[in-house]
């Protein structure tokens, strides 16, 4: 029997083939996800392995607070304990080092990617450094710097062009005297660097000549570096400062890497899973249909003494083998996925330049259960179906993949949608968790219910065709009503792909409505400055707005992010601080205060919005103990409860921060003026910004837009992931197309007997795609309007206040998923035309 | 035999000859037929299994291509048109009975009758229509799918379907080797009036002496030749006629 499935597996290569593409596609899309991750972990761990090679010990300060994002500011060590690491027993060499960020400019042009962050620091000649000089020499005068190799080739800058370099202070112009390389590679994972000689760093990027960031230290060999830290630690004698070990480094270094990697996996991998769930639809549908093509096959078999089980076994042992073996060309087809991303990435400057896959068994492991578990699960209906066929079935013509649909269907699809209105109900009046079960049971309704979508729209298309393309639109139509349920499936699978697809679209479009009506309301600056890269995550020097302000065009708001520790039920969490100008932001901030307000505001209070003084039962008046990145308390007392989404929890007063290491930037700088936007205010504005050149002045319009526009980037990247699925789903069109036209092939036969021409013949396939193609896109539609209104009042309550439909982009992908369907009844409708009449109407 | 002459050629074939496979597995399946069908008369082809008769058919009705030699339908000749052009002129001057699966199973019964015309984009004379319709009595069966009807039924609304679009010529291929011999007479009884009354000519390849005596004269075919012609045949001497076969 098992030679006899595998026999039957050999003949009917074809169809498996392309079965298997839809589990080639979602293996491909899975393991490459995880060879592409991988080979970023791998290559960012052997650059800090590099990178450390020759340390073997870092002197830092222990204080620290982590950002909501994992990101960490840390405060500064005092300059002098260099002599005193030196002096420890073993140490060869103490270094200094600084560790910020700072912009470069050059002609205009900001160096570097927009994302990746902008690295300033020390260069420190030494063995131990990983940074070596390609061209050129290293600083060693306060206007010299030095720049890594990618981003001033990217910017087309040489050794003794004049850069301008922005960091917490006004920007200052430097001399490139060298371009280096970091341990070999011309860039650390996109990142970009500046150099300078160490005082021009300590001055320039903290402040002061007395501080520094860390101490590298290198050791004799003499002692092991546990007990070189451990005789560090006791020479300094502080507790402010710790000392750790090059493995403790490095070990802390790359597990950063892995955490914030493990995010990037995990969300594409839900996009790879998506793809596999759209495929599951195809790899059913394949079945069913093989299934019932070869009951009478099956029933002969059962006629001639085989059991059930056999016959149910052999279709499994068919799917077992669609699934191993498609999951197996899968993962390889996935390594050369993740291959040309990488090299398209580091193509255009993102990521390590020497990158050496890696490639790793679990990903494989984990990739071919996931797809062959999810292959043999779809060929368990059919396989139990077919092992249900009466051997009388070979005699007679009867048909075990009955067209019509049972009413077990119908209370199903009733349940599921009774269902997931009320769980998105329950959901969306607080009880979270309850709406992705509403949404689960959205896309169950979908599977039950479709096939009384096809129905109708096959049988409404019959007339409309008929008029359109004669007999072959009217068989277009009736070949889609054939089958309802296969029909239901294949517009299934798109109707998936599309749904997630506009769901993300109707979020992207309530997010930039939102963004539109919240800057509209709540600020009201004629003008907006912010930074030429708006994703780098490193603002404008907070210089800018003193200047603006000094400058007399009106009033100016610089707002700044921070994060600081404050005190929640006795203990200190890190909290993100809106950081604004409190004197200005009256004019500028136009939000609602239930109590106190921006007047009240100074350095010793805080605002809070009305959320979570509700949570946390705060009224004006109440002090909340906060530690600041030096260590020092400074309580503070609520002046002013608002009520806002858009301004996060907490505000407080720039001079909060004064005579703190808190490294603090502006995001951007808001500004109100008294006659508006007029060509003075303008020439006003752009002599103070033209100084710093990694600014950029806006129109309260032009900045609208723009922050409209990321949201467009980030939906750009989400609709390419999603394009695996959709594109799945077309070859689920492909195929269950194929299927039918070989089911058919009598029946073209002998309509191109009586007449019919090879160009009907392939419109009336053409249009039964089509057909399909318009089931899947009003499924789509529906379910992708009300996934995007449930995310949405889902997440009013953090801010997203307008739910609004995109319609352009709605119908450009109905459209697009039209022309797909066109396409995919390429190949199909040549086979049908090429039907054979003589083996059509042959009598045997 | 010389008054057949005078009567018009519905359609004809001048040494046909066809070959399947070549060198050692070479099959002639035609061995130089040459034939004409008159017009408005029942022809009927017959012969043992493997004789050609089928071949001949497929030939004649621009299903199958020949080696060499020639098939023609009215003054075409079939070999100087391509394939849309061959498939038009089945549309409009050939009608077709086959033996099984004669109907597009998602077509209604009147769609299916009226299949040529609509392929062909034209109403077709309604009123012929309805005298074929009529005639084979399937009045109230029209709005039926194929699989509401019974195989007799499937025939007559397939013979309709054949003579709707009023063709030169009508193919039927043992069209009532799948019915029992009441329900195959019908059919013969109606293919017979449609020759007599309606003036179509048909050509029905068949190996039952009894569905050969429907028609007006009887051509058989032997190792891809013909070999003999009869007029006006009984079923006896049809049989007489295969019996010699064997020897």
């Amino acid at each position: 029997m098992l030679r006899l499935s595998l026999r039957n597996i050999w003949s009917r290569k074809g169809r498996l083939v392309l079965t298997a593409i839809a589990v080639i596609a979602g293996a491909a899309f899975l393991n490459g996800v995880f060879v592409f991750t991988d080979t970023i972990k791998g290559s960012f761990n052997m650059m800090f392995a590099t990178a450390y090679e020759n340390t073997n010990a870092i002197v830092r300060s222990a204080n620290v607070i982590e950002g909501q994002f994992g990101e960490e500011a840390r405060d500064h060590i005092p300059a002098s304990i260099v002599e005193t690491v030196a002096a420890v027993e073993g140490v060869t060499e103490a270094n200094g080092d600084v560790t910020a960020t700072a912009v470069a400019t050059f002609e205009g042009t900001t160096l570097g990617q927009d994302g990746p962050p902008k690295f300033a620091g020390a260069w420190i000649e030494s063995e131990g450094s990983p940074w070596s000089i390609a061209e050129g020499e290293f600083p060693d005068a306060p206007d010299e710097v030095v720049l890594d190799r990618a981003s001033s080739r990217a910017a087309g800058v040489k050794v003794g062009d004049v850069v301008t370099v922005a960091s917490r202070q006004q920007p200052r112009d430097f001399t490139v005297v060298g371009i280096a390389t970091f341990a070999g590679s011309d860039t650390t994972g996109g990142a970009s660097w500046t150099l300078f000689e160490l005082s021009t760093a300590q001055e320039f990027l903290l402040g002061s000549t007395d501080l520094l960031d860390t101490v590298i230290v290198r050791s004799d060999g003499s002692v092991t570096d546990d007990e070189l830290a451990l005789q560090i630690d006791e020479a300094l004698n502080d507790t402010e400062i710790e000392t750790l070990t090059k493995d403790e480094i490095v070990d802390e270094s790359q597990s950063a890497v892995a955490e914030s990697l493990g995010f990037i996996t995990i969300f594409l991998s839900i996009f790879a899973l998506i793809a596999m769930f759209v495929g599951s639809f195809i790899i059913y549908n394949v079945f069913s249909i093989s299934a019932a093509q070869r009951q009478r096959e099956n029933a002969l078999l059962r006629a001639i003494g085989a059991s059930r089980a056999q016959v149910t076994r052999s279709m499994f042992v068919e799917a077992l083998v669609v699934g191993v073996g498609g999951s197996a060309i899968g993962c390889v087809a996935g390594v050369g996925l993740a291959a040309t991303i990488l090299q398209v990435l580091s193509a255009v400057g993102f990521g390590p330049s020497d990158m050496s896959l890696m490639v790793n068994a679990s990903g494989f492991v984990i990739t071919l259960v996931i797809g062959s578990v999810v292959t043999v699960l779809c060929a368990v209906a059919p396989a139990i179906r077919s092992g249900r066929v009466p051997p009388l079935a070979a005699l007679r013509d009867v048909s075990i993949d009955r067209a019509d649909v049972s009413r077990a269907r119908k209370v199903i699809g009733a349940v599921s949608v009774a269902l997931a209105v009320a769980m998105v109900a329950w959901g969306l009046a607080g009880q979270t968790l309850a709406l992705g079960g509403g949404v689960v049971f959205l896309f169950l309704s979908l599977i039950a219910l479709g096939p009384f979508i096809a129905t109708p729209v096959a049988r409404a298309a019959g007339p409309v065709l008929g008029r359109l393309r004669g007999a072959a639109g009217t068989m277009a139509a009736r070949n889609a009503a054939r089958n309802p349920k296969r029909t239901a499936l294949t517009a299934g699978a798109l109707a998936v792909g599309l749904a997630l697809l506009i769901g993300v679209a109707v979020l992207g479009a309530s997010a930039k409505a939102t963004t539109r009506s919240v800057i509209g309301d709540a600020f009201q600056s004629d003008y907006i400055v912010s930074p030429q890269q708006s994703n780098g995550g490193i603002g404008l020097p907070p210089t800018l707005a003193g200047e603006l302000r000094t400058a007399g065009v009106g009033s100016v708001l610089g707002m700044g992010a921070s994060a600081v520790l404050m005190e929640e039920k006795g203990e200190f969490t890190s909290k993100q601080v809106l950081v604004v100008d409190a004197a200005d932001a009256a004019a500028v901030l136009q939000i609602e205060f239930v109590d106190g307000g921006f007047a009240d505001l100074d350095g010793s209070g805080l605002l809070v919005s009305l959320d979570k003084s509700t949570r946390d039962g705060l009224a004006v008046g109440d002090v909340i103990e906060t530690r600041l990145l030096d260590g020092g308390n400074r309580p503070l007392e609520v002046r002013g409860i608002f009520d806002s989404d858009v301004l996060g929890n907490l505000i407080v007063d720039r001079s909060l921060f004064d005579g703190s290491s808190t490294p603090l930037f502006d995001l951007g700088v808001f500004i109100k003026t008294d006659s508006g936007v007029t060509d003075e205010n303008t020439a006003a504005i752009t002599s103070v910004v033209d100084a710093y050149p990694s600014a950029k002045v806006q129109s309260r319009e032009a900045y609208i837009d723009e922050q409209s526009k990321q949201i467009d980037g980030f939906l750009n990247f989400i609709y390419a992931l999603l394009g695996m699925s959709i594109f799945i789903a077309v070859i689920g069109i492909v195929i269950t197309l194929l299927l039918a036209v070989y089911e058919r092939r009598r029946e073209l036969g002998l309509l191109r007997a009586v007449g019919t021409t090879r160009r009907q013949v392939r419109s009336s396939v053409l249009w039964e795609s089509l057909v399909t193609a318009v089931v899947g896109v009003i499924m789509g539609v529906f379910l992708g309007v009300s996934l995007g209104w449930i995310i949405v009042k889902a997440l009013e309550d953090e801010g997203l206040s307008e739910f609004s439909l995109p319609g352009s982009t709605i119908v450009t992908a109905a459209l697009m998923s039209l022309v797909f369907a066109a396409v995919a009844s390429f190949v199909p409708a040549r086979r049908a035309a090429k039907a054979d009449i003589l083996e059509a109407i042959a009598t045997t | 035999m010389s008054d057949a002459q005078q009567v018009v050629a519905a359609a004809g074939a001048v040494d046909a000859v066809k070959v399947y496979g070549k060198g050692d597995s070479e099959v002639r399946a035609l061995d130089g037929v040459t034939v004409d069908i008159e017009a408005g008369r029942f022809t009927a082809i017959m012969g043992p299994s493997g004789s050609g008769k089928s071949t001949l058919m497929h030939c004649m009705a621009g299903l199958d291509s020949l080696t060499s030699g020639s098939v023609s339908i009215g003054d075409t000749r079939l070999d100087s048109l391509n394939d849309r052009q061959l498939t038009e002129l089945r549309r409009t001057d050939v009608g077709f009975v086959f033996q099984a699966y004669n109907l597009v199973p998602t077509l209604t019964a009147l769609e299916n009758i009226t299949l040529p015309l609509l392929l062909g984009g034209t109403k077709g004379d309604q009123q012929w229509i309805d005298t074929v319709i009529d005639t084979v009595g399937l009045r109230s069966r029209l709005e039926h799918r194929p699989s509401e009807l019974s195989g007799g039924q499937q025939q007559r609304v397939a013979v309709a379907r054949a003579l709707a679009s009023r063709p030169r010529i009508i193919f039927a291929d043992e069209p009532t080797g799948n019915l029992d011999s009441r329900t195959g007479a019908e059919i013969l009884t109606f293919m017979r009036r449609a020759v007599k009354e309606l003036g179509q000519t048909i050509v029905m390849v068949t190996h039952d002496p009894v569905a050969a005596s429907y028609a007006d004269r009887v051509i058989f075919l032997g190792d891809g030749r013909i070999v003999d012609r009869m007029d006006d045949p009984t079923a006896e001497r049809v049989l007489d006629r295969m019996k010699r076969f064997g020897e």
